[in-house]
């Protein structure tokens, strides 16, 4: 279906309710939706409508996208994200249930605070603002959640190839105490899931590091992309496999080699650096990028998705000579990855049909990348765009 | 005729056997029919990716009714003169529900020379084909689940398919009016069954016991007693005619999960949606259709069967916008016994038949023979047509159920309890309660397998759970939230012959739950072929 005969349909669908007869038109019951919804917010967000014309409230304290957003504000951006990427048949919190393991990808490719001194594992290259998930937006998803007494346990999880642990490595800080400088309220990951661990007592709040994670090797579920990995088989951290529920966050970042980095990029985090090295090359010989992180995103596909934040990165992402950080307060959020990742792509300027991994998805299964098809809600693509610079020679011709 | 390797039978009929055990061989083979398009004995044979016609449908679906003819003789021979028969396809949804796309019903071609079929050959007085799907019928006011095509309400009998089934451009109701101007002598109708509850005479639903087979097998769902649909239970000869697809929740739909269909939505739906809501919520068993599919049949098991596997749909037994879901196999399966129809029905698309559970239950209430080796299979060779289709995510075959089972660390196992848990899930506590704060659980099970084998061991924990496989420790985990089969997976090798596998299970939260599977290479949820549990 179109974009512009789901608007129609939405506004028939209303009319055909109200009058009371049948209409040229699908009247259907509420779980046979299969429209995909993708739920779009800035900071400005004021009000918004539904294509039938049913008003959405908008955030309580509307700011500029260009704004510094408070803790209060960044957590009301994000629970307006989740709310407008649920469908009829299902929101976030219906679909974990009370006793769920539910593991929060987050995006920490990079670690402040490391010097040439600690050089001692990992890649350590620049920290950009807007390269990481701000914690801040986690524990917002953690909250949502907790609060209404959904999930059991939450682990927030990163293999990142430019950092290691501080008890593996002569560095004081790595990816999970680092303060950021005083970025995100000063608030360290360790920070925050210690506060989250206080909040909700009956909750085990915890961070799993996936670079020495314990992990199995099992094939690629249906078939493998990567073209190297003849006998389809990764290893992966059990976590991966065995939690419940997993929900991918990750910032609006460029990529030099996949044009964007988004929620289902984040899944080359998972692949641990104890099998594939620092910073990982093990893995990246293995096939293209592109297909890599779809074969990782195989193995647990996300239940939710989230793109964005109050940074991104344009340029040559996501840490190339000619990256640099992008203030733009948004949040994208659904269910379907691949639809998150193609209208967070559209936000920052890019066309999904000319972004490989996004056709690879589709094929998939993991959802259309035709945002004509997907329910947008909130804020329009058009309000929240914001064109990011381009990785300087993308598309790359060979591709 | 083909005849299972040694392999085959034994990962495919393992449950079946055991079955069998309990209420003696058949006197007499079953005749299964498989033809696919391309069949030589066919007018015109043609390519399995041929889109066909209805001239060459019709042909396959009479071919296969001869192949796979009843122990009666024939088809026309088992239906007594003066019968009522009903014809029941899966027209679970209709263009334009978001969820229907190709392949999501019987292919009304098939449904058309199945009709045909019984109208020329038989003596049947009344012919009737019925379905209650997720859309609702002409004249009810209700404001849900309405069909509409160019502004018009449709259901199952106006709906119309456009170029859905080459070759047939008919509505349901045209081609009923059509048998019944060509064969006058008899009746021809359709009944939505969504609307086709059993009342009292009070005019209220009448819920009634599931039918107890003669070997005393009553129902397997949650609650017990249901309200069928009066044209089931008071037809006089029934024809399941499937469309072949994955499911989500059983594995495979074929002509036993069809019944599903016969459930009257006007029992079972909720206010506002159009689908069998409390027939999940309520009769279902640990969460799995397999109960109510099986209770449903119960109440008139199939007379006869014919499967549309011309076209299918993997991945989902929906739509799911995947480009690959749909695969066109052209063939048409046939015969009296719908649990090997159905067998042969997941072999194909690459199931193994015993990780079907309700397959399992059915054999139970005697409704046919699980075991692909004892029947004949007239036509194709199913090995040259077996094709592995993409499982649903989360897909899980049959654990193990008989394990051997003690509380004692230093009893030796010759003393260990034998239990056999109905599900899945191995509920210790259902067994026995936990003998002190400090209790661990032991359970042990053996695996046969025939060749060395490597696999993946599936388990769902609830509680800490330790796995030995020949004495290795092979496992070691915590399961403290929800419990689910399969959550921890670890590849092993299996060797050529006897192995065993011994679980520690320490409660957690009060509970002590587990289950096993070996999945085979492809860790799809399958049990790796050419093993066997016992004990």
């Amino acid at each position: 279906m179109r974009r512009r005969e789901f608007l129609a349909l939405g506004a028939a669908a209303g009319l055909a309710a109200a009058q009371q007869k049948p209409r040229d038109t699908i009247v259907t019951g509420a779980t046979q939706d299969t429209t995909p919804r993708v739920g779009i917010v800035l900071s400005s967000f004021k009000q918004g409508e539904e294509h039938d014309g049913t008003p959405i409230k908008g955030l309580d304290d509307p700011q500029p996208p260009g704004a510094n957003l408070t803790s209060a504000q960044i957590d009301a951006m994000v629970r307006k994200a989740i709310e407008l990427g649920s469908t009829r048949a299902a929101d976030l919190a219906s679909t974990v249930e009370p006793e769920d393991w539910v593991v929060i990808k987050t995006h920490i490719p990079s670690c402040y605070g490391l010097t040439p001194e600690t050089k001692d594992g990992g890649t350590h290259r620049r920290y950009i603002p807007g390269s990481v998930v701000d914690p801040r937006i986690v524990r917002a998803v953690i909250a949502f959640l907790a609060e209404r007494k959904r999930g059991l346990r939450f682990t927030v999880v990163e293999g990142s190839a430019q950092w290691l642990t501080v008890d593996r490595s002569k560095s004081p800080v790595d990816g999970w105490t680092t303060e950021w400088d005083g970025a995100f309220d000063g608030l360290s990951y360790r920070k925050m899931i210690e506060e989250c661990s206080r909040r909700f007592p009956g909750v085990r709040c915890e961070i799993a590091d996936l670079n020495f994670a314990d992990s199995v090797e099992l094939p690629v579920p249906g078939r493998a992309l990567a073209r190297n990995n003849q006998a389809g088989v990764y290893t992966i951290p059990k976590i991966i496999q065995q939690c419940d529920r997993l929900i991918t966050v990750a910032p609006l970042v460029t990529d030099s080699v996949s044009g964007v980095s988004l929620s289902i990029g984040n899944y080359l985090g998972i692949a641990p650096g104890s099998k594939y090295g620092f910073p990982k090359d093990g893995l990246l010989k293995l096939g293209s990028r592109d297909e890599i992180m779809m074969d990782l995103f195989s193995y647990h596909p996300a239940d939710f998705a989230i793109a964005g934040g109050c940074w991104g990165v344009e340029g040559d992402g996501p840490d190339g000579p000619g990256a640099a950080g992008v203030h733009h307060n948004v949040v994208v959020a659904g269910f379907k990855a691949n639809c998150v990742d193609a209208v967070a792509a559209s936000v920052m300027g890019f066309k999904p049909a000319g972004l490989p991994f996004l056709a690879l998805g589709e094929k998939k299964g993991f959802g259309t990348r035709d945002v004509d098809a997907i329910w947008t809600r909130g804020n329009t693509i058009e309000e929240a765009a914001r064109s990011f610079r381009q990785p300087s020679g993308w598309p790359a011709p060979a591709r | 005729m083909w005849n299972p390797s040694r392999r085959q039978f034994l990962s495919a009929s393992a449950g079946g056997l055991a079955a069998l055990k309990l209420r003696g061989a058949p006197t007499e083979k079953g005749r299964l029919a498989l033809v696919a398009s391309s069949h030589s004995k066919l007018a015109k044979p043609s390519p399995l990716d041929d889109p066909l016609d209805y001239a060459r449908v019709r042909d396959m679906v009479w071919k296969a009714i001869e192949y796979g003819r009843p122990r009666a003789g024939s088809l026309e021979a088992k239906i007594k003169p003066g019968s009522w028969v009903v014809i029941k396809p899966n027209i679970i949804g209709l263009p334009p529900r978001p969820t229907y796309c190709t392949a999501d019903v019987t292919d009304l071609r098939v449904t058309k020379a199945v009709l045909e079929y019984v109208a020329e050959k038989s003596r049947a007085a009344r012919i009737t084909v019925a379905e209650g799907g997720s859309y609702r019928r002409i004249g009810d006011p209700a404001r849900d689940s309405l069909m509409i095509q160019n502004g018009v309400q449709v259901d199952a009998l106006t709906a119309d398919w456009g170029g859905e089934f080459a070759g047939l451009k008919e509505t349901l109701g045209a081609i009923l009016k059509d048998v019944g101007q060509r064969f006058p002598g008899k009746k021809f109708d359709y009944i939505d069954l969504s609307y086709d509850a059993v009342r009292d005479e009070s005019g209220q639903f009448k819920w009634m016991d599931v039918p107890r087979s003669s070997n005393g097998v009553g129902a397997f769902g949650e609650k017990k007693i249901y309200v069928p649909s009066k044209t089931i239970i008071s037809c006089d000869f029934l024809v399941t005619v499937p469309v072949l697809k994955v499911h989500s929740v059983c594995g495979v739909t074929g002509c036993l999960k069809n019944y599903v269909g016969t459930a009257p939505r006007e029992v079972f739906a909720l206010p506002g949606a159009w689908s069998n809501f409390s027939l999940h919520a309520n009769h279902s068993l640990e969460g799995r259709a397999d109960s109510f599919i099986t209770d449903l049949a119960a109440f008139h098991p199939p007379d006869y069967c014919v499967v549309d596997a011309i076209r299918g749909l993997q991945h989902s037994e929906h739509r799911i916008d995947r480009p690959d879901q749909l695969v066109r196999s052209n063939m048409v399966l046939a015969g009296e016994d719908a649990v090997a129809t159905d067998a042969l029905g997941a072999y194909l698309i690459g199931y193994q038949p015993s990780d079907i559970e309700y397959l399992h239950m059915a054999t139970q209430r005697q409704m046919g023979d699980l075991d692909l080796g004892k029947v004949d299979i007239i036509g194709e060779e199913p090995d040259k047509l077996r094709r592995h289709w993409g499982k649903p995510r989360n897909w899980n075959g049959r654990c193990n159920r008989v394990w051997l089972l003690t509380q004692d660390a230093s009893a030796d196992m010759k003393s260990w309890e034998r239990y056999t848990a109905p599900t899945d899930t191995l509920h210790f506590i259902d067994w026995k309660k936990p003998s002190s704060d400090a209790a661990v659980y032991k359970s042990a099970v053996r695996v046969v397998a025939g060749g060395t084998r490597k696999a993946f061991l599936w388990v769902g924990a609830r509680g800490h759970v330790t796995a030995f496989l020949n004495g290795e420790k092979v496992m070691d985990e915590d399961g403290i939230t929800r419990y689910r089969v399969g959550q921890f997976q670890k590849p092993v090798e299996l060797r050529s012959g006897e192995n065993l596998l011994v679980f520690e299970l320490k409660p957690a939260a009060d509970r002590a739950d587990l289950s096993a599977l070996l999945v085979g290479p492809q860790n799809d949820g399958d049990t790796v072929e050419g093993i066997r549990w016992t004990v």
